[in-house]
């Protein structure tokens, strides 16, 4: 491995964690996620992007690779269905409560299902601001607008709000 | 003292506002009309009570604790570079004819495309996929995966410790995995693990190899033992001074 690839898979470490948990959160399914962070992984060692725009490019490259996956007649099945093996896996875990188990599934079904009735640009948008992103960084991602963004963001969260059944509407004290 | 303006703000002002997004000046414009506008006051309120609640919600969807990305063949890595490598040589062998007009022999100009390919490493790798966080955050396990070249894999642990457990099992992937704290210094290659702890440790490891892999020869402290990999289940080894001794 050069000394190059060493950086780029040093910088790739450094988001990893961050990327990962917002793909799985935007597509609904680990196995796609992971494949999809393996893909910007590999194009990221290929080409790695100049200056500090690693993780914005990271994520850019990602947003477009789910949004061409979706495209595919395969993938479609798997993402957002809740079909996925990501809560599945939690069955496994000896240690919790089964109860306890069940009710977080259930919650997380529940988000994930209302994520993705969102429409895709509120989903990214929502996602990318939940992982740190400021609003020009999610607008060159999204290729749109700052102002559009934050509209989009706003939206995102009153649906999911009013979807989960969230307590937000009362007046401020 | 800033003037508060006249028009309700809008989504993205008030995103801007909640997530301390802009600059100083229009941040503090924005909430000088927050002061004075009690409708703007009342969505901000709204907003800011949806975003957090989503993101409690949110938080319901992380990556489970088995997580991995799937292993990158180091072929298709050299395919892919090749692929592109061939595409710029063949530019080059283009321009070249065109710039001498062929007054060069072609098999040196084969020759230096052939040079152009050779010149990048192509040598297989094994991918790091973890690493510890730092900056006061907590210090997860790493995870390295590996590509046993053989039915055999040498685990070699420099000496006893305080307490801790070798766990070997099966992989549910074409490749193997090794789990170690991040205290711990450890060279992955292919087919050999050596882990160079230290006494005052106390650090498990888990070990997960393909299918193809048989047999583990773990070597504790200096002392060699031939493992089966159970299909099921697991072997665990105590790496204890204490436990070793018995």
């Amino acid at each position: 491995m050069s000394v190059s690839e060493v950086d780029a898979a040093a910088t790739f470490v450094a988001h990893r964690d961050s990327l990962c948990r917002y793909l799985v959160r935007l597509t609904g399914d680990e196995d796609t996620a992971a494949d999809i962070a393996q893909e910007a992984f590999v194009r990221f060692l290929e080409r790695p992007p100049r200056g500090d725009r690693a993780r914005a490019w990271l994520f850019t490259v990602a947003t477009n690779l789910v949004r061409d996956a979706a495209r595919s007649q395969t993938r479609r099945r798997v993402l957002l269905g809740g079909e996925g093996a990501a809560w599945q896996r939690a069955h496994g875990d000896p240690s919790r409560d089964p109860a306890e188990i069940v009710e977080g599934m259930e919650r997380r079904h529940a988000v994930q299902t209302a994520l993705a009735s969102l429409a895709r640009k509120e989903r990214v948008a929502l996602l990318m601001r939940e992982e740190g992103f400021k609003q020009r960084e999610i607008a060159e991602a999204l290729g749109t607008t700052t102002a559009s963004v934050g509209t989009l963001i706003a939206r995102a969260a009153h649906k999911l709000a009013k979807q989960l059944n969230l307590d937000h509407e009362s007046e401020p004290q | 003292m800033m003037t508060a303006r006249n028009a309700h703000l809008l989504d993205h002002e008030l995103v801007a506002l909640i997530d301390d997004d802009g600059d100083r000046a229009t941040l503090a414009e924005y909430t000088a009309h927050l002061a004075e506008c009690s409708t703007c006051r009342g969505e901000a309120h709204r907003l800011r009570r949806a975003l957090a609640a989503v993101s409690k919600d949110l938080s319901t969807i992380d990556v489970s604790s088995d997580f991995a990305l799937p292993f990158v063949p180091s072929t298709q890595l050299v395919r892919r570079r090749i692929s592109r490598q061939l595409a710029t040589a063949a530019g080059i062998v283009a321009v070249t004819i065109l710039s001498f007009r062929a007054t060069e022999p072609l098999h040196a100009l084969a020759q230096r495309a052939w040079q152009l390919l050779a010149s990048e490493d192509t040598t297989p790798r094994i991918e790091a996929v973890e690493t510890p966080t730092t900056q006061g955050q907590p210090v997860r396990p790493i995870m390295l995966q590996f590509v046993p070249q053989g039915s055999t894999v040498l685990i070699d642990i420099a000496v006893l410790q305080t307490t801790g457990t070798l766990t070997i099992r099966q992989s549910r992937h074409e490749f193997g995995r090794i789990h170690f704290p991040a205290a711990v210094e450890t060279l992955v290659s292919e087919s050999t693990i050596e882990i160079r702890n230290t006494p005052e440790q106390s650090a498990s490891y888990v070990v997960e190899v393909p299918a193809n892999v048989r047999t583990v020869r773990a070597r504790l402290a200096g002392r060699e033992q031939a493992v089966a990999v159970p299909q099921s289940g697991a072997i665990v080894l105590d790496l204890s001074a204490r436990g070793a001794a018995r």
